[in-house]
């Protein structure tokens, strides 16, 4: 093996520093309006009793006048200034939210998080305390003390709304705290010689800032609320002035009788608006302290645009219309040849963007009956966006705004799969064509036993087969593939990861189609699990006759396996070769270089060389060709023609050493 | 040979299941059991297997991430047991270890620079300021992220699975251990980036004569990556030896099996280990030998009798009674005639 000297450095543009990052957060107009009322709210709080022009409790002859120059909200019964009463309230009002919250979020975070952390009885005892306050009536509690408290004046109100309101944030603190300590970065910090209290401070509780900042809002929010009710209901020293004082006294002296508005409406906005204002906020804190989150763009308008962007017209006749008269039986038994030209699905010019990037870029290929077509690509290759693509399973910012995707019906008529309508595109997903996906556990609902679950697709798509017939079924299927009849009472979780993929593939075969679309049906699986499963799909396909797209970073297996292979690099597609010319006569420089990275295990060891660097980003492609970077005989026109897929003998490359410029071959030369 | 820098001697690991009723007392995961290995300086050892197989477990309990059911672990000959506190710290800091996905082990929201910084401040203490800026650059460079400070600002999610893998190595760079725990360090990543990882691991072994151990469910990597190549089973070690020994003259049916399911289209005989049945259950696993339900070749004693380990070559054993000099166990009427 040789010492490749890897090339990393890219050119980017810089980021900006992380401590300018939060001025961001602020440029989204809804957390800037919630931050500023926040704010317009606590200065207030902070300054009211200087700015406000009378005294609150200062009786005058103005009784019950409207709003006025010298009153701006009028005033009360006993002609005290609502204004300045309004402003000393926003001070007892802050004071309780803020107040409150504080030792609320401090007292979860240090039981949640202590509890979640150390685990074993420590846990379980704060747990329990926790639990015992959790089931406390919260408000009939806060009543009680509060009129045993009567003239603790805010400093008891903020004990009684914290000590009732803490423990539900400290259990999700737990929760988090428990998942997080579980992840790897954090016994990464343990195996560097961390401690303790350090992980905690830096590991655990910075990500979960944005639960403890919803927390923190949300009872300020709620303690303002609870501070109103309780004064509202005379609960609290009714001297004092709040907002819910205010409001105390225009109910005791009726000032909804006497229609004056003005008495009651400001201090019941002023409630509403910091309450509004704090959510917004919230909505905004979770971008500011995610750094994955702050890189704006993600657009989530682009996500309300259809799937495909191009209207069509409806060229091809319905393809429902065919299911209701009797299945054409396939032609079984036909094996794949590598000369046939009965092709079931093709793919012409495809591109699939997300947003601004394009993620599949011009591909083109076809499938014939019987054939297994293995796409080979790296991480942020296409692979598979193409298999989502195909089967229109793409998800918004997703969209195709060019190509074909044309299926041959068995009865030989055509039928452009990008111009189904919704109820065509159901019949044909798993009846015509199938998915199995890579993470059989993900994809399995866990709380539906298997067999159900392969029942599911019978109902949904056979509404006329009776349930012996259907339970029929779904034995023949599991024997299909291998499970035993008796695990169709299985749930997901009771099954290891063979079984369920196998299950998973039992259920793609549910309703015969023709063509069954596999992403990394086996990544997850052990070599030996792995080689079960391959070995039954090949034995399934020859026995069934179904075709096979099979996508994959494993190319061994794949030039094992498939009849065709297709190389995925940036998008494109830039090999397609039978898969025996492909192992024997690699054409394109990075299909070489990914067949020198791998180890073998039978023959002489080899030099194997790799490929220095990373896969591109598909955000920043270089210019001309996408592997020319990397490429070990990229020459200057790389930099500025995009290669084509030229014929090089049975194999198509996209390298412009193929191009008639450039006559030059690799092939002969090496 | 010269002694072992660190190494497990006949090391057991039983994790107690949880349950909500308890029957018949306390029942546990048998996640490694007597597994002996030894790590030497300069040299990549492999350990191999499927998951489930303890693989990873006996790694961290190498890494004293964990403490051992029973058994020892020795550092330069010294038993160590060191699951917290100074003394854990300590240990870590000669016995590093990377993690397999590099994604995962990293503070989502903690740039590069303050991940390593809190590396280098733990193994550097008397470092401050410019010096670990310095260090951290050095650490950079010798997992060849160049220019550094094109890293050092950035988050674990703008950088690439290579890139942040030799992040990860940087950070474990920065105790200047003696050992080097990698458990599955490229199996997440790309394909044409795995051999980059792959060959800085192997330098750093060689520069800095440290013992390395590659925990990989992919035996032909460790065929052209690793010296000396230990395979797992249930638990068990069932073969070591050199790696193109193991790799080539496999002796144990598992390590046959695993050999010949593993993708690889230059083999030219189709000749096929055939496997008959799952993995097995940990919690109680098959008497005897732990491969015999699945074993092609399973003899009468397998079942009841564990095998001990038998010396091949030089250096090359298995846990097989194929491999006894009488494998069939003295049969009942000889056994009457003497």
């Amino acid at each position: 093996m040789a010492i490749q000297p890897a090339v990393l450095a890219e050119t980017e543009p810089a980021e900006p520093a992380a401590g300018r990052l939060w001025l961001r957060a602020l440029r989204k107009p809804l957390t800037l309006t919630g931050v500023i009322i926040t704010l317009v709210f606590v200065v207030l709080a902070v300054v009211g009793p200087w700015i406000a022009p009378y005294d609150p409790s200062a009786v005058s002859d103005a009784a019950t006048a409207p709003p006025s120059f010298a009153h701006w909200l009028g005033t009360t019964q006993n002609g005290q200034d609502i204004l300045s009463q309004m402003l000393y309230g926003a001070q007892a009002s802050m004071l309780v939210g803020l107040g409150s919250a504080v030792i609320t979020t401090i007292l979860s975070v240090l039981v949640g998080v202590t509890a979640g952390y150390l685990g074993g009885t420590s846990d379980e005892l704060l747990s329990l305390l926790a639990n015992v306050f959790l089931v406390l009536p919260g408000l009939p509690l806060t009543i009680i003390l509060a009129a045993y408290l009567p003239h603790s004046g805010s400093l008891g109100i903020i004990l009684v709304i914290s000590l009732t309101g803490w423990a539900w944030g400290a259990r999700v603190l737990r929760a988090q705290t428990l998942s997080l300590r579980k992840r790897d970065f954090v016994e990464a910090a343990r195996a560097t010689g961390e401690r303790t209290s350090k992980i905690i401070l830096r590991d655990i509780l910075p990500n979960q800032l944005a639960v403890i900042a919803a927390a923190f809002l949300g009872t300020v929010t709620a303690a303002i609320l609870t501070q109103a009710s309780l004064a509202f209901l005379g609960l609290t020293d009714v001297t004092q002035w709040s907002w819910g004082t205010i409001l105390y006294w225009a109910q005791a002296d009726s000032a909804l009788l006497t229609g004056s508005w003005w008495w009651f409406v400001p201090a019941g906005l002023a409630i509403a608006l910091i309450g509004t204002a704090l959510s917004l906020v919230n909505f905004g804190i979770d971008e500011f302290i995610n750094p994955r989150l702050r890189q704006a763009g993600v657009g989530t308008k682009k996500a309300q645009r259809a799937q495909v962007s191009r209207t069509r017209t409806k060229r091809v006749k319905r393809a429902a219309s065919r299911r209701s008269g009797p299945r054409q039986p396939r032609p079984v038994g036909t094996p794949f040849t590598a000369d046939s030209t009965d092709v079931i699905l093709e793919v012409r010019n495809l591109k699939v963007n997300y947003g601004a990037v394009t993620a599949v870029d011009d591909v083109s290929f076809t499938l014939r009956r019987g054939e297994v077509l293995g796409i080979a690509g790296e991480s942020g290759s296409g692979k598979s966006t193409l298999a989502y693509a195909i089967t229109r399973l793409h998800k918004p910012p997703a969209e195709i705004p060019q190509g074909e995707i044309r299926y041959t019906n068995a009865d030989g008529s055509i039928v452009d799969v990008l111009a189904m309508d919704d109820e065509q595109l159901r019949a044909f997903r798993w009846e015509e064509l199938s998915i199995v996906f890579q993470s059989a556990m993900h994809a399995l609902n866990p709380i539906m036993r298997v067999g159900e679950q392969i029942e599911d697709a019978l109902v949904a798509h056979r509404p006329g087969s009776t349930a012996p017939e259907r339970a029929a079924r779904v034995v023949e299927l599991l024997g299909i593939v291998g499970i035993p009849a008796d695990r169709a009472n299985s749930y997901p979780h009771e099954l290891s990861g063979g079984m369920r993929q196998r299950a998973m593939i039992a259920v793609g075969l549910a309703l015969d189609p023709e063509i069954i679309v596999m992403d990394e049906p086996t990544t997850a699986l052990d070599v030996v699990i792995q080689r079960q499963i391959i070995d039954k799909i090949m034995e399934l396909k020859d026995r069934l006759g179904f075709s096979v797209v099979f996508i994959t970073h494993d190319l061994s297996l794949l030039i094992e396996m498939s009849d065709t292979i297709a190389v995925m690099y940036g998008g494109k597609i830039v090999e397609l070769a039978a898969a025996e010319d492909f192992h024997q006569r690699p054409q394109h420089p990075y299909s070489r270089g990914l067949l020198e990275s791998f180890p073998t295990l039978s023959g002489p060891k080899r030099e194997l060389s790799g490929i220095p660097g990373s896969p591109p980003d598909l955000r920043r492609l270089p210019s001309g060709c996408a592997f020319r970077p990397r490429c070990p005989v990229a020459f200057d026109a790389c930099a500025e023609h995009e290669p084509e897929l030229y014929q090089i003998g049975s194999s198509q490359a996209a390298c412009l050493l193929y191009s008639s410029d450039h006559a030059v071959k690799i092939g002969e030369t090496a | 040979m010269t002694a072992p820098v660190l190494e497990a001697v006949d090391v057991t690991k039983h994790f107690p299941v949880r349950g909500l009723i308890r029957r018949g007392g306390s029942r546990v995961v048998h996640a490694v059991d007597n597994v002996s290995l030894k790590l030497y300086a300069g040299r990549i050892t492999a350990l191999v297997g499927e998951s489930g197989s303890g693989k990873s477990t006996l790694a961290r309990l190498l890494a004293q991430l964990y403490p051992v059911t029973s058994g020892e672990i020795r550092l330069h000959g010294e038993t160590v047991q060191a699951t917290r506190g100074k003394a854990f710290r300590e240990h870590v800091s000669k016995v590093q270890l990377i993690l397999q996905d590099p994604f995962a082990s990293f503070n989502p929201v903690a740039s590069i620079a303050s991940t390593l910084r809190r590396a280098v401040s733990i193994h550097h203490e008397d470092k401050r300021g410019p010096e670990q800026l310095a260090v951290i650059d050095d650490l950079l460079t010798q997992t060849n992220l160049v220019p550094p400070r094109q890293f050092t600002e950035k988050f674990p999610h703008e950088l690439s699975g290579g890139q942040l893998q030799r992040v990860s190595i940087a950070r474990a760079l920065a105790a200047s251990p003696d050992v080097f725990l990698a458990d599955e360090p490229v199996s997440s990543l790309d394909v044409s980036i795995r051999l980059g990882i792959l060959n800085l691991l192997r330098r750093l072994t060689e520069e800095r004569d440290v013992a390395m151990l590659y925990v990989t469910h992919d035996i032909a990597s460790a065929r052209y990556f690793a010296s000396d190549t230990a395979v797992m089973y249930a638990g068990e070690i069932v073969e070591t030896g050199p790696s193109e020994t193991v790799t080539q003259q496999a002796a144990h049916p598992y390590t046959q099996l695993l050999i010949s399911s593993a993708p690889d289209p230059s083999r030219t005989d189709a000749k096929r280990v055939k496997d008959i049945g799952q993995p097995p259950s940990l919690i109680s696993p098959p008497s005897g030998c732990r491969f015999h339900p699945r074993c092609p070749f399973a003899l009468a004693r397998c079942k009841q009798e564990t095998p001990p380990t038998f010396q091949l070559a030089d250096g090359h054993t298995a846990r097989c009674w194929l491999y006894a000099d009488n494998p069939e166990p003295a049969a009942p009427e000889r056994a009457d005639a003497q």
